[in-house]
């Protein structure tokens, strides 16, 4: 698939920004009252959350042909994933500053506690609207399986604390609060790490049950586009291949383990192992910087990845020279050098 | 309630819509196209519903007929070469109308006035030849063409001359109870819808198509069966045939009787002035009638064709003084029994040998045992009376995959002689002629043949072209020279019935057979993807003399569009498209006509001339006019005809005539058709019917033409033939005897002039059907030149002529070479590799595909997709310029002839352009990129601007 | 039952013009639901938006090669994910009649349906910013402005191969669904539940079976020629008339 950038930024920054608010919540849930958690935390946090979900928001109508009336794609929530996911985020953002504005207005724990609920399962109910948006794409298997869902959970959820983690450093959050996001930031990166392994694994054995033989009706092994019918690419060879798409799978998936996960891990296990060294605001910052990065690579990855079954009808000739979907697909997904 | 208010033919029009009906140039098939026009403009194209040709299908470029309209690639404009600028630079000064007449008509005149040879005019794909040709008679000149000289005169020759008409326009296969079809060498036709609606209905009903072609493609995708015939080949595949056919038995002994000569006696006794000519009854005189046949039941020899004889039809016989006699059949026979078997023909042509047998066998007992009686009655002109019409289901299509080699002639000849075996010409379920073939053999005109009938200020006393039947039919001077800049009708190519634009060029730049002063190109994008050498063409264009001067003085150009050929003109005069002007489709040229019926058509302006554009025909007109030649002005020379619309309606070969360029609604008041007095409503008739005119041929002269007595006699009466002569087929040919008679001395009368002449005449000019190696072939080493390199026809292109297409152009922007895997991997070739491919003359750079689909020996590629950059109006780096080529650089217009002089790379009977004779090699490139490369060429000032965003509204409002 | 309307297209007639494919067009972009914008027509990379494309396969092995040319349009599935996934409803199928289209009004756009679609058979067009596909001709063949024949899809009418069909697939009888059951019509992708509406005819071939004894049947047999030439009135050799 081709890249759509405003899609990759939408769907990284608003899951890092529900990520943020998942840990804001429940960290003002758990020490409400305590002061473990001052409101300085609880503002930066919030605004920082808002932040990406609404800098998502704004992105993503960059890839909308018609923007203004993009309101509209709210009005299928019974059938389709894609009202879902912008509802669910309209939520999300809605209850996030809704949350600000409680809190600032001095509402009560239970309050706070009700709404942050609310916003959490608006967020999961995002987490899985937005990856479900790519899952049930069942013409793309590497998009339609479980790791998508999951991952898209997983990694928001992951980045989201990740962030968290160096916004709590640089508003006084308390130092015991601290080592424990710090744990279970690393423990969650470790879990992506290990997905995203297995994600790609699976993508290079990814079977699709279409192949060529069924999508044009004939039973032979030689089968061979000759002919696209245009010379010229047009939508649907510009939307559904990416230029380099077989070039770039093994650099890209060593960039983005190690900018998206291995540098965080290494950071957070570094800040973990040596407590005072957590003291350190920068690490934190670079590793969520470097997750977040990373994670728009991976996502960007994860389009181009996505092979639609269409592209048995269109062989991109002109730019990728002749990378004859046909054979790869009649084979077995794209070829991932996983092993 | 109101009625509700529709059109005719059931069409509820809104305040601002029109339906008009004309007739499609998207190429020269000629459908008829029905027009929704809204506002004025162009809104849809679509099939004519009930037209003879089309029947209501369009085809992928018709349909795009609103782009061509909308080309800013349009000139609209008078443009002269700016004095300092070179050809090919495109760089011009706009002038006035009366400015281009009056240089015409200065120069013209001085021409006229002097040597009218010095102005050559030839045309391209034109449909108006009967205006053309008759412009350039009346001018005097014998240098007149349209583009058949080299795309299919060998397909038309060689079944003219063998039985009076041609699987082409002229003819073709009876779809409605065809049982079996070979399809030989066609990508898409001139035929195209029509052709396309045929093989529909072959598979409709479940009859085999059998496709013999080195390529895969088109109607070979619905073929049952492929042959994958190595280029040039042919006629030894369809001798074997034809052997298998004999051996056993399998052919139609009462057709070759009836409807050929294969049964006629021919003198066989070698050094004899008659030698290989007819036995005739000796006191009578020459005369066709009077050849002879062996009676069995007298056992003597007889009158050809009288009623109450048995004649043999296989046989060697003792004449009158010991002459050895034979038959056609018997020298037939003879020639293909041990010569043609399939194992040698398998060995040339790369069929395997059961094949050949099979498919044979296969044809020849469908053609036995599925023969088709119609309870159609009809009477022969030796009066016996059929009572049923009866036709064998076979049929056999032809074009350039045959036509474009120099072995072309005799090819078509064998394919002939295989139909008349088989007896499928004519008869229902096999080949049907379309009127108003078929014609004699060959037809009546006769090219001017003597120097001194050409004369200052003189029409011509004949045409320029025609069809000989002996040397004395020839257009050389005393000398044998050739009279014609082409050298057509001269020894070098005797049958060159279409004239051979593909030499002009050449021969006018080498002053050979002499120069020229003024060269009119009309239609045809000479100086690129129609001539041969394209890269050398365009220098000669370019070449000047000791003085500085052009070699070829004066180069006008009548185009409508920026293409390559315009770049390379002095003058260009900005013509009308289809859709702007009137056109006549006429019996007199290239007619509509179904086999049951006589159509033709016209086509009438449906939208202004854009800017300044005029249709060529009125300039035509006015030319005449102002040159003052006659047919055109009076005795007084004032004009005759004012516009070319007044010029189709009056004109007429003779006063009294009463036929003319349009058959339909003659007569003062319209009502009498085919003859008939002029009608100034004629337009309007045509207008009212859909622009076309039909009538159907009744039942008993459908068929059998060339013998139906019937139909002959309605043929006469209708003024398509002189007389009501039969037409016998001529299985064995004697007009080609008579040519090899001069070559060898025998034959009192005209002789070639020179040894290499008399050598190619004797070799050739065989009076019976033989395969040889294409003669650029024999000359070009197999081992350093080891591929066979061939074009064919996109269905969605024409040519140059749609390049401009916003649409077609998305389909079709760039070809590439295919080639057979198995080929390339020797070369370690890939999908998209570049590739160099080399002819013994130049060499390109070109993009590959691998393909399944081609024989392993060929490669090809789209015909005519390469641009100069900058050409059309499109960007300078549009694929069609940087990645798209044409084979054409590598074709030489010329190869060696024996004598170390250059000869034209034709066929050495017909002429015809042998395209397809090209043999290359191929190695990898490691550059990639078209080459060579050609100087992008700058849109004109007054040339719409190249919109980026193209949609109907915007069309709409301009 | 409701009507499902549907080509279908007979791969033994194909040739592979086009025709379809610029028909389609030339009526499109001047229909309801056009027009179908070119962008760069004359530019070095055109693209415009089309309902219809032909693709040219090649199959099998050299000398044993096919080529099949696929026409593909949109499929008006049965089962339409496009129609699924579409967050604003823009695209719809009609009950009435099987047909999917696009309300370009209420398209934001958004691509989806087009990646929802396993035919590659819907085109955006970037001018107008919304989705466009195949409307089976909705606005010719309800059009009582046209005559009554004419009220067929723009490339039914075009194909000069008639290798198209246009008709209600529920209708047992009509010549659509007559074609499916005698020629084994078939579906694009029959393991995805799309349930296509388009059916395309698969290629068949005539077959000649020639026995021995057909060819013995013989009418006339040539007997070889003896060089025995005794009189102006003798024959020497003939082909025989054997009834
Ligand atoms: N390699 C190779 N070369 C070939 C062939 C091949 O098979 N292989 N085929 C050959 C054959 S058979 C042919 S017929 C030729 C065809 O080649 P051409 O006869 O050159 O045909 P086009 O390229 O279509 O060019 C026709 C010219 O007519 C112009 N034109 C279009 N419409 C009009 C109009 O209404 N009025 C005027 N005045 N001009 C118009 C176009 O702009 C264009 O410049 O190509 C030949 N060249
Ligand atoms: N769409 C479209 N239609 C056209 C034209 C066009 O440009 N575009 N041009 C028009 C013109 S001017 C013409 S002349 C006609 C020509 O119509 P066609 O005769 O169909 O022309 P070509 O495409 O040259 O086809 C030649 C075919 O012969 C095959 N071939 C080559 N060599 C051999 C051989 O030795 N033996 C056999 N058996 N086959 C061989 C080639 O592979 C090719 O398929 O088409 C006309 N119609
Ligand atoms: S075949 Fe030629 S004349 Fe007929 S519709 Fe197509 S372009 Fe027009
Ligand atoms: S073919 Fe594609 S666009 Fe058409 S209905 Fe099916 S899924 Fe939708
Ligand atoms: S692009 Fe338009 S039709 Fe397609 S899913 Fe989005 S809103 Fe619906
Ligand atoms: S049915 Fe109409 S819209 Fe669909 S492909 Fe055919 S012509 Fe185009
Ligand atoms: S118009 Fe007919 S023959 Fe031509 S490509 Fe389309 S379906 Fe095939
Ligand atoms: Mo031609």
């Amino acid at each position: 698939m081709h890249p759509e950038i405003s899609l990759v930024l939408l769907t990284v920054l608003a899951g890092a920004g529900q990520g943020i608010f998942i840990l804001l919540v429940a960290l003002n849930s758990l020490f409400y009252g305590t002061g473990a958690v001052p409101s300085e935390y609880i503002v930066a946090a919030g605004a920082i959350s808002l932040l990406f979900q609404v800098g998502g928001i704004i992105t993503s109508t960059a890839h909308l042909g018609n923007p203004h009336r993009g309101w509209r794609a709210m009005l299928m929530i019974k059938n389709s994933w894609l009202s879902r996911e912008v509802v669910t985020l309209s939520l999300s953002v809605g209850i996030t500053a809704l949350y600000l504005l409680l809190y600032y207005s001095g509402a009560t724990g239970t309050v706070l506690f009700v709404t942050g609920m609310v916003g959490i399962a608006a967020n999961l109910g995002f987490y899985l609207s937005c990856s479900m948006v790519y899952a049930s794409v069942t013409f793309i298997r590497e998009w339609s399986n479980a790791f998508t869902p999951l991952n898209f959970t997983l990694f928001g959820i992951t980045s989201g604390f990740g962030v968290n983690l160096a916004i709590a450093h640089y508003t006084h959050v308390n130092t015991d609060i601290l080592f424990g996001i710090n744990s279970l930031t690393l423990a969650l990166a470790l879990v992506a790490l290990i997905m995203k392994l297995l994600s790609y694994r699976f993508n290079a054995t990814a079977y699709v049950s279409v192949n060529v033989k069924n999508a044009i009706g004939v039973n032979d092994p030689n089968i061979k586009l000759m002919d696209m019918g245009a010379s010229y690419d047009h939508y649907n060879t510009k939307e559904y291949f990416y230029e380099n798409a077989e070039k770039i799978t093994r650099k890209t998936m060593f960039l983005v383990l190690t900018v998206a996960f291995l540098v965080p891990i290494i950071l957070w296990t570094v800040a973990a192992l040596k407590r005072e060294m957590a003291y350190i605001p920068e690490l934190t910052v670079i590793a969520a910087i470097a997750m977040i990065a990373g994670l728009i690579i991976e996502r960007r990855f994860f389009f181009i990845q996505g092979n639609n079954v269409q592209n048995l009808y269109y062989a991109n000739f002109r730019s990728t020279g002749v990378r004859n979907p046909l054979e790869s697909r009649a084979r077995k997904g794209t070829p991932v050098p996983m092993n | 309630m109101a009625a509700i208010n529709r059109t005719k033919d059931g069409h509820l029009l809104g305040p601002d819509e029109e339906i008009k009906y004309t007739t499609c140039y998207m190429c020269a098939c000629r459908c008829g196209i029905k027009v929704t026009l809204k506002n004025g403009k162009v809104r849809y194209i679509q099939g004519t519903p009930d037209h003879p040709t089309n029947k209501g299908v369009i085809c992928a470029k018709g349909s795009s007929g609103v782009m061509k309209q909308f080309s800013p690639g349009r000139i609209t404009k008078p443009l002269l070469r700016r004095e300092n600028a070179e050809r090919g630079e495109a760089d011009f000064e706009e002038i006035s109308w009366d400015e281009a007449m009056n240089i015409m008509v200065e120069r013209l005149k001085k021409i006229r006035g002097t040597d009218p040879k010095k102005l050559a005019f030839f045309t391209g794909r034109d449909q108006m030849q009967a205006l053309t040709s008759y412009w350039a008679k009346q001018f005097g000149t014998p240098n007149f063409a349209a583009h058949g000289g080299f795309c299919s005169v060998n397909m038309a020759t060689s079944m003219i001359y063998s039985f009076g008409g041609t699987c082409w326009e002229f003819g073709g296969t009876d779809f409605e109870r065809n049982k079996y079809m070979m399809l030989f060498g066609v990508a898409e036709d001139h035929d195209s819808n029509p052709l396309k609606l045929g093989i529909s209905k072959l598979r409709e009903r479940g009859g085999k198509l059998v496709v013999i072609n080195p390529v895969r493609s088109g109607y070979g995708a619905v073929a049952d069966e492929w042959l994958p015939i190595r280029p040039g080949t042919d006629g030894a595949f369809i001798l074997a045939m034809i052997q298998v056919l004999l051996k056993n038995g399998l052919y139609d002994r009462e057709f070759l009787i009836t409807h050929t000569n294969a049964h006629h006696l021919i003198q066989t006794d070698e050094g004899d002035e008659n030698e290989g000519m007819f036995h005739l009854i000796p006191e009578w005189e020459m005369e066709e009638t009077q050849q002879t046949v062996w009676d069995n039941k007298t056992k003597s020899i007889k009158e050809a064709h009288t009623k109450g004889t048995d004649p043999a039809l296989v046989g060697e016989f003792m004449g009158p003084e010991g002459k050895t006699l034979k038959t056609g059949m018997q020298l037939l026979i003879e020639r293909v029994m041990n010569d043609y078997t399939p194992e040698k023909a398998a060995t040339i042509c790369g069929i395997p040998a059961e094949t050949i047998e099979r498919i044979a066998l296969e044809i020849g007992i469908t053609a036995r045992d599925e023969t088709i009686s119609l309870p159609i009655p009809w009477t022969d002109v030796w009066g016996n009376e059929h009572k049923t019409t009866t036709g064998n289901p076979v049929s056999v299509h032809a074009m350039r995959g045959i036509a474009a080699h120099s072995n072309g002639f005799q090819t078509g000849r064998a394919l002939s002689l295989f139909m008349m075996l088989l007896g499928i010409i004519d008869r229902p379920g096999g080949f049907r002629f379309k009127p108003p073939y078929p014609k004699p053999i060959p037809p009546c005109p006769k090219p001017i043949n003597h120097a001194s009938k050409i004369k200052p200020d003189t029409p011509l006393p004949a045409p320029e072209l025609g069809f000989p039947s002996m040397p004395e039919h020839l257009m050389v001077d005393d000398n044998g020279k050739p009279l014609r800049i082409d050298k057509a009708f001269s020894w070098e190519f005797p049958f060159t019935a279409h004239g051979m634009m593909h030499n002009v060029i050449t021969n006018a730049y080498k002053g050979d057979p002499y120069h020229i002063d003024t060269l009119i190109i009309f239609m045809a994008n000479m100086s690129w993807n129609s001539t041969m050498n394209t890269s050398g063409v365009i220098e000669m264009l370019k070449a000047r003399d000791e003085q500085g001067k052009h070699k070829i003085p004066f180069l006008i150009v009548s185009d409508a569009f920026f293409s390559e050929q315009v770049a390379y003109a002095d003058l260009v005069l900005p013509d009308t498209t289809y859709l702007e002007r009137h056109d006549v489709i006429s019996l007199l040229d290239r007619p509509i006509c179904e086999y049951d019926k006589v159509a033709d058509a016209i086509r009438h302006p449906i939208l202004e001339p854009k800017g300044e554009c005029r249709p060529f025909q009125q300039t035509l007109i006015d030319l005449a006019n102002r040159l003052g030649l006659q047919g055109f002005t009076n005795e007084a020379g004032d004009p005759l005809y004012e516009t070319y619309e007044e010029f189709v309606t009056n004109w007429q070969p003779s006063p009294e005539a009463g036929v003319g360029f349009l058959a339909g609604w003659r007569g003062k008041d319209g009502t009498s058709h085919l003859v008939g007095e002029p009608n100034s409503n004629q337009w309007e008739s045509y207008k009212r019917n859909k622009s076309f005119f039909e009538i159907e041929l009744e039942d008993t002269i459908k068929y059998n033409r060339n013998i139906n007595q019937g139909y002959l006699n309605w043929a006469m009466g209708h003024k398509f033939k002189r007389d009501n002569e039969p037409i016998i087929m001529h299985f064995y040919s004697e007009p080609l005897q008579r040519f090899r008679l001069a070559a060898k001395g025998l034959r009192k009368g005209r002789k070639p002039a020179t040894a290499s002449q008399r050598e190619r005449i004797i070799r050739y000019f065989d009076p019976l059907p033989f395969w040889y190696e294409p003669i650029e072939h024999q000359k070009v080493s197999s081992e350093k030149y080891p591929f066979h390199a061939i074009t064919q026809r996109p269905m969605p292109m024409y040519h140059s002529w749609d390049s401009q297409n916003a649409w077609l152009r998305q389909i079709l922007g760039q070809n590439f070479l295919y080639i057979n895997p198995v080929a390339a991997e020797k070369m370690n070739i890939k999908d998209l590799d570049w590739v160099w491919v080399e002819s013994p003359i130049s060499k390109i750079r070109v993009q590959v595909k691998l393909s399944n689909a081609v024989e392993v020996n060929t490669v090809w590629t789209w015909n005519g997709m390469g641009k100069i950059p900058g050409a059309w109006n499109l960007d300078e780096n549009v694929d069609e310029a940087k990645k798209g080529f044409l084979l054409n650089h590598l074709i030489s217009e010329e190869i060696d002839h024996d004598e170390g002089l250059r000869i034209s790379n034709s066929d050495p009977i017909s002429g015809q352009a042998a395209w397809f004779d090209l043999r290359v090699r191929i190695s990898k490139s490691k550059e990639s990129g078209h080459w060579p490369e050609f100087k992008a060429i700058k849109p004109l000032a007054h040339m719409d601007k190249r919109p980026d965003i193209l949609r109907y509204e915007f069309i709409r409002d301009k | 039952m409701n009507k499902r309307m549907a080509l279908v297209i007979d791969l033994n007639k194909c040739v592979g013009c086009h025709a379809c494919a610029t028909n389609c067009k030339a009526w499109n972009t001047g229909g309801d639901y056009g027009p179908l914008t070119d962008v760069e027509p004359y530019g070095k990379n055109p693209d415009g938006v089309w309902f219809n494309r032909v693709q040219t396969y090649e199959v099998g092995k050299y000398p044993n090669t096919e080529i099949l040319y696929l026409p593909k349009s949109c499929m008006h599935c049965k089962d339409a994910p496009c129609v699924k996934v579409c967050p604003t409803s823009a695209t719809y199928k009609r009950e009435s009649d099987g047909i999917v289209l696009v309300n370009y009004e209420e398209c934001i756009g958004c691509k989806y349906c087009s990646w929802a679609c396993p035919y590659g058979c819907r085109e955006f067009d970037d001018y107008d910013g919304v989705m466009k596909k195949c409307t089976l001709c909705v606005d010719r063949i309800y059009n009582e402005n046209l005559p009554e024949e004419e009220r067929q899809p723009a490339c039914v009418l075009a194909c000069p191969t008639r290798a198209r069909t246009f008709g209600n697939i529920n209708d047992p009888e009509s010549e659509a669904a007559v074609k499916i059951k005698e020629r084994n019509g078939y579906k694009l992708m029959p393991e995805v539940s799309t349930s296509p509406s388009n059916h395309y005819l698969p290629k068949q071939k005539v077959k000649i079976q020639i026995d021995e004894d057909e060819i013995l049947t013989r009418k006339h047999v040539i007997v070889e020629t003896e060089k025995k030439v005794s009189s102006y009135a003798e024959v020497t050799s003939d082909d025989i008339a054997v009834p």
